[in-house]
């Protein structure tokens, strides 16, 4: 009865880390698998891999959230207002973590409630947030970070905390009923509404995370960087989408989300980013070209591969 | 070979749906001049046939000849222009354009100046269509979004009727019209009759085909079954042509008396939906099978949305009576008290059709697997999965197989399954065998019996007579989104009885 | 609209008439009519149910290449070519590329509005390395910007599109298009080539705006990392706002309207001494939220 079959689907991650890695370490001549590179690549893709944890929840609704890169900035920004007015870190946190969920609470009240395209809500919200951040850096001017942040930067930390993040991330989307739900409305919004999920609450909650952890994303950042500044989170959303499509995830949402592709994905990325650098590409468009195509083509040969299993399927079944 | 009246030969025609023949190898053969019924059960591959004729569906194998000539066409505009009109039953009218454009829309070249099409000259052609036709008047410069369901197929019509067809085929046209309009329609046929035009019909309404169609062709699972002329056939004749013999009463209930409990279950007090429902009230027992059956746009279908919480701006009380009187005001106080809904469209609205047979068989019983710390485990999943596959004789590879991998009738066994592992109080219905084969039909039957015997209420909405009349305790009429009457078994429960107060 | 009347009335009060004063309505009006050919663009993409993310890149790069073959011998016929040509040709590209990859439009509009992004960036990063500027238009060769050839360029602009959307074969197909893919395939429309032909029409529409954008501020400055998709966000917002209104006006029509109200409200907003780039932006998201809202009021399907 039982037949093991290879998902082409499941193939398309780990087949696209494998390439990536070889081909970058082929053209940077080793460069790309040193020490001391690999800490710098696992060190940037930490903030990554923090915001494809939340943002994973909205994509397998089937949505998608454009403003993980600007909530990222502007919880940092408002984080960054408490902290000089206040003096105190754990204060500047928790503003950043407050900041991040009501974002998410907003968006996901204007596309359960309203019914505005997720893309467009959150496209809105990008260009909006970003004025809001340009205004008060205009104004407030660039700042440093507390020392206690910069405590997060070490990797003693850094790490366990990510480690952790991904954990929970995990657990909740696999091994909850949540997770289960959230995959069920990205599958059939209708078909989960009928089976007695409360779909306008997941969907707010799915937003909420995934604005806590743009949050979470932003500290980091800042812990990072040292400082908050207006460009903060540019394009970063951009990376987070990547992330979690190179990883082998639909554009539907629903089944294909699956925790480990994030992962991978966020490394692919990274890989390509520092890889271009090392190989002395480090301008900001052809990083950009290079995302925007890359982007197309991973889309294009997941929805390929998918369509091309149906059809084969169809065929066999057709003629049985 | 070809014989010279005949108009249109067709020659092993098949048509694949996924793992379903819809059409298996049919020869049909259309004479000159004849209005020709076509009858069969719901998913016996009518309306497949008809739209392959009309280029809306490519065939997949066959032959077609018009007129003696080979015949291919691959859109329905290649179908006009060959002289084939159709009215389908399903697909409807282009919503956001004006009706006088949509009349024709794909073929506006000959309205076209200097690329600039003359509107006027669209609506005035339109216009004279309708009177040619005798059509009821539309206003052809609203949007048609705006318009009635009966004005959107006074449209159908005049488009199909635009290319002047030698071959009109009408599918299920008259179900939505007005008793004004069906004789409208009647002698629109006749007219054409007259005129030399060859028609071919699907009607649900046996009695009206046996009236207008002067031969009658049906179809079971997909193959032609024989054509025969109507003055040879009465309904019962037909009908049992659509059954087939091999399924007799043993397929329904046996019992012939309603039998259920004295405790109410659930009360429906007052319902009122805006523009499909009006002051619904019914009891459902303890144990019973309340059926409801109707006309198409009678209500029966609202019903069960209404029940269940599911359609907006709902009025009245629907109350469940479990551990206390319980109001169902939404879906979800549906679900969490031990309701369940199976809607009519088992693919679109029932089941995840991309994902795995495991995701969907435990997704309504999320709830109870959650062990502690909200922890779902992998292996309790599998194992109630495994467990309903074995239980409900699902055919498939694995418990991981993705639903759009199987037949119908499967697909169908693990949507109900997945509510009857759960200790339901009221399911309710809503055409549970719709396009499943005989044998699924029959083992649909005996879940439901063995469910009754449980003490499990049900409501069993169907537009199918028979399989009401061979399941319920107690059956409700409807007609225009009212009660109209209440039958039980064992009083008077026959098709005619029915059939008397539905029209 | 009466209601807006007196507020324009009143507001104009406030600032000593500076707000309905001849010149201020000039440029109020030169300036609703940039976003207006995007808009009416837009019209056809959203008519089919496809959205396309990257005209605003499509804009720089269009302007851009307006810009250079103005500065040439062509001139005038340069400029205007160059928009469109330009506009046109990466439309339909991209409408390709929805056609046949079957990506979401969106996403892939996003994908390719980054690409487009980079070689504007690439381009005007090269002329800075060369020590020149990005083409720049001289101010003799701006006067399609201004009155009275930008209201000419506009009614040319009005009539096409509204013959094109209400008046020919290939806009009721398009528009039939939005009732879905199945449908207007059963009615005999070759959907595939229609989707193509929506590039084609929105594309020079999108290269209208484009040469008037170049024209009237002289040079565009490439913009990276998305920022090029706030450009689409004001015809958005009049789409949108001419959609919520379509039952009474012609859409076409409506959104020149439309236009002129949200970019009154922006000239209020620089009035009351708001600062534009910074939270004008946000007003403007604010906008874009609003009136999504309100288009999407009666929508009965499941969004994504």
């Amino acid at each position: 009865m039982m037949e093991k079959r290879i998902d082409k689907n499941k193939l398309v991650p780990v087949i696209s880390l494998v390439v990536m890695l070889l081909a970058f370490t082929a053209f940077t001549g080793g460069t790309m698998l040193s020490f001391y590179n690999i800490r710098m690549l696992i060190d940037q893709t930490v903030v990554l891999i923090i915001a494809c944890c939340g943002t994973i929840f909205v994509i397998s609704l089937g949505s998608v959230d454009l403003s993980v890169g600007v909530v990222c900035g502007f919880s940092a920004v408002i984080g960054d207002l408490v902290y000089r007015t206040t003096g105190s870190t754990i204060l500047m946190i928790l503003t950043c973590m407050a900041v991040g969920v009501l974002a998410g609470l907003l968006t996901g009240f204007l596309i359960s409630k309203c019914k505005m395209p997720s893309f467009m809500c959150t496209l809105a919200l990008l260009i909006g947030l970003r004025g809001i951040i340009n205004y008060i850096q205009s104004i407030v001017g660039i700042n440093y970070a507390s020392d206690s942040l910069m405590y997060l930067q070490k990797e003693s930390i850094k790490i366990p905390l990510l480690i952790l993040i991904i954990a929970i991330s995990w657990y909740v989307f696999g091994y909850t009923k949540f997770g289960k739900k959230c995959q069920a409305v990205g599958e059939n919004e209708t078909v989960a509404r009928y089976t007695g999920v409360p779909v306008i609450k997941t969907k707010m909650i799915c937003y909420m995370i995934s604005g806590f952890t743009a949050a979470l994303a932003g500290i980091f950042t800042v812990a990072r960087l040292g400082g908050t500044s207006t460009t903060m989170g540019t394009n970063f959303e951009m990376k987070v989408l990547i992330a979690i499509y190179v990883g082998g995830i639909l554009v539907r949402g629903g089944a294909t989300a699956r925790s480990y592709k994030v992962i991978i994905g966020a490394f692919v990325v990274m890989i390509i980013e520092n890889g271009l650098k090392i190989m002395g590409y480090a301008s900001a468009e052809i990083n950009e070209a290079a995302q925007g195509i890359l982007l197309m083509v991973i889309l294009f040969l997941t929805m390929y591969f998918e369509e091309h299993e149906g059809k084969t399927k169809k065929r066999r079944l057709a003629k049985q | 070979m070809a014989e010279k009246d005949n108009i249109l030969e067709i020659r092993g025609l098949c048509k694949y749906f996924g793992s379903t023949a819809a059409n298996d190898h049919i020869d049909f053969d259309l004479k000159r001049g004849e209005v020709r019924g076509l009858a069969g059960e719901n998913g016996s591959g009518k309306s497949t046939l008809l739209q392959q004729i009309a280029g809306i569906y490519l065939k997949d194998e066959g032959v077609m000849t018009l007129n003696g000539e080979p015949y291919d066409p691959k859109n329905p505009i290649d179908a006009i222009q060959k002289k084939v009109g159709i009215v389908v039953q399903e697909l409807g009218v282009l919503n956001n354009l004006p009706a006088g454009v949509n009349v024709f829309s794909g073929r506006m070249k000959q309205f076209t100046k200097f690329g600039v099409i003359d509107m006027k000259q669209v609506y005035r052609e339109a216009e004279a269509l309708f009177d040619k036709y005798g059509l009821m008047k539309v206003p052809l410069h609203q949007m048609c979004r705006q318009m009635s369901i009966e004005s959107r197929k006074m449209v159908e019509l005049a488009r199909a009727l635009s290319g002047d067809p030698d071959i009109l085929i009408l599918d299920e046209v008259t179900q939505s019209l007005s008793q004004n309009n069906r004789d409208m329609l009647y002698h629109l046929i006749d007219l054409l009759k007259k005129e030399g035009k060859t028609l071919i019909i699907i009607t649900h309404d046996l009695e009206e085909m046996l009236e207008i169609c002067d031969s009658i062709s049906v179809l079971r699972d997909g193959q032609l079954i024989t054509t025969k002329d109507s003055s040879m056939l009465d309904t019962d004749e037909v009908k049992r042509l659509m059954v087939g013999r091999e399924v007799s009463n043993e397929y329904y209930r046996s019992d012939m008396q309603a039998n259920y409990g004295e405790e109410i279950v659930l009360h429906v007090e007052d319902v009122c939906v805006p523009g499909e429902l009006e002051h619904v009230s019914f009891q459902l027992h303890k144990g019973e099978i309340l059926g409801f059956c109707g006309l198409s746009d009678s209500g029966i279908h609202e019903v069960g949305k209404a029940v269940f919480a599911i359609s907006s701006h709902r009025k009245g009380n629907v109350v469940l009576q479990a551990e206390g009187r319980i109001q169902i005001n939404s879906i979800h106080a549906a679900t969490s008290n031990g309701m369940a809904y199976v809607p009519k469209d088992r693919d679109g609205e029932a089941l995840m059709m991309q994902d795995s047979i495991l995701s969907n068989f435990v997704l309504p019983s999320l709830n109870e697997l959650q062990g502690k710390g909200i922890f779902l485990s992998p292996k309790k999943l599998r194992e109630l999965t495994d467990q309903g596959i074995k239980d409900y004789n699902v055919k498939c590879r694995g418990a991981n197989q993705k639903m759009n991998g199987l037949s119908g009738g499967n697909k169908q066994k693990v949507n109900l399954g997945r509510w009857l592992v759960k200790d339901l109080n009221v399911l309710v219905l809503d055409c549970p065998t719709r396009g499943v084969d005989v044998g699924v039909k029959a083992y649909i039957y005996h879940m439901m019996e063995e469910a009754k015997k449980k003490g499990l209420s049900m409501l069993l909405i169907s537009d199918e007579l028979p399989e009401v009349l061979g399941m319920s305790d107690r059956l409700i009429v409807m007609k225009n989104g009212r009660i109209q009457g209440e039958f039980t078994r064992g009083e008077n429960f026959t098709q005619e009885a029915l059939i008397e107060v539905m029209v | 609209m009466i209601v807006i009347l007196i507020v324009c009335v009143a507001f104009n009060g406030a600032f000593d008439g500076k707000f309905l004063s001849g010149n201020n309505i000039n440029i109020l009006i030169s300036h609703a009519i940039l976003p207006t050919f995007t808009a009416w663009g837009m019209c056809f993409v959203f008519a089919c149910d496809y959205t396309d993310m990257s005209i605003g890149s499509i804009i720089i790069l269009a302007a851009n290449a307006a810009g250079i073959l103005g500065s040439t011998a062509l001139g005038y016929p340069g400029v205007i070519l160059g928009g469109i040509v330009t506009g046109m040709v990466l439309m339909t590209l991209n409408f390709l590329i929805f056609v046949y990859t079957k990506i979401p439009s969106w996403i892939a509009g996003i994908g390719m509005a980054m690409v487009y992004e980079a070689i504007a960036f690439f381009y005007s990063s090269r002329q800075l390395a060369k020590g020149s500027t990005i083409a720049q238009l001289e101010s003799e060769m701006r006067k399609l910007a201004k009155p009275p050839y930008i209201y000419i360029i506009f009614v040319i602009g009005l009539i096409l599109a509204y013959t094109i959307y209400n008046r020919t074969e290939i806009g009721l197909n398009i528009r039939a298009l939005g009732n879905g893919i199945r449908l207007s395939e059963s009615m005999g429309i070759k959907t595939a080539r229609t989707i193509i032909c929506v590039g084609i029409i929105c594309g020079f529409f999108v290269g209208c705006s484009a040469f008037l954008n170049e024209s009237y501020s002289a040079r565009i400055n490439a913009k990276t990392g998305l920022t090029s998709l706030s450009m689409i966000f004001q015809p958005m917002a009049a789409y949108m706002l001419a959609q919520v209104l379509q039952t009474r006006i012609n859409i076409i029509i409506g959104i020149p309207l439309c236009s002129l109200f949200v970019y009154g409200i922006f000239n209020m907003l620089t009035f009351l001494g708001i600062p534009s780039g910074t939270l004008q932006e946000a007003v403007l998201g604010v906008i874009v939220i609003v009136f999504g809202i309100l288009a999407q009021r009666k929508e009965t399907r499941v969004v994504k």
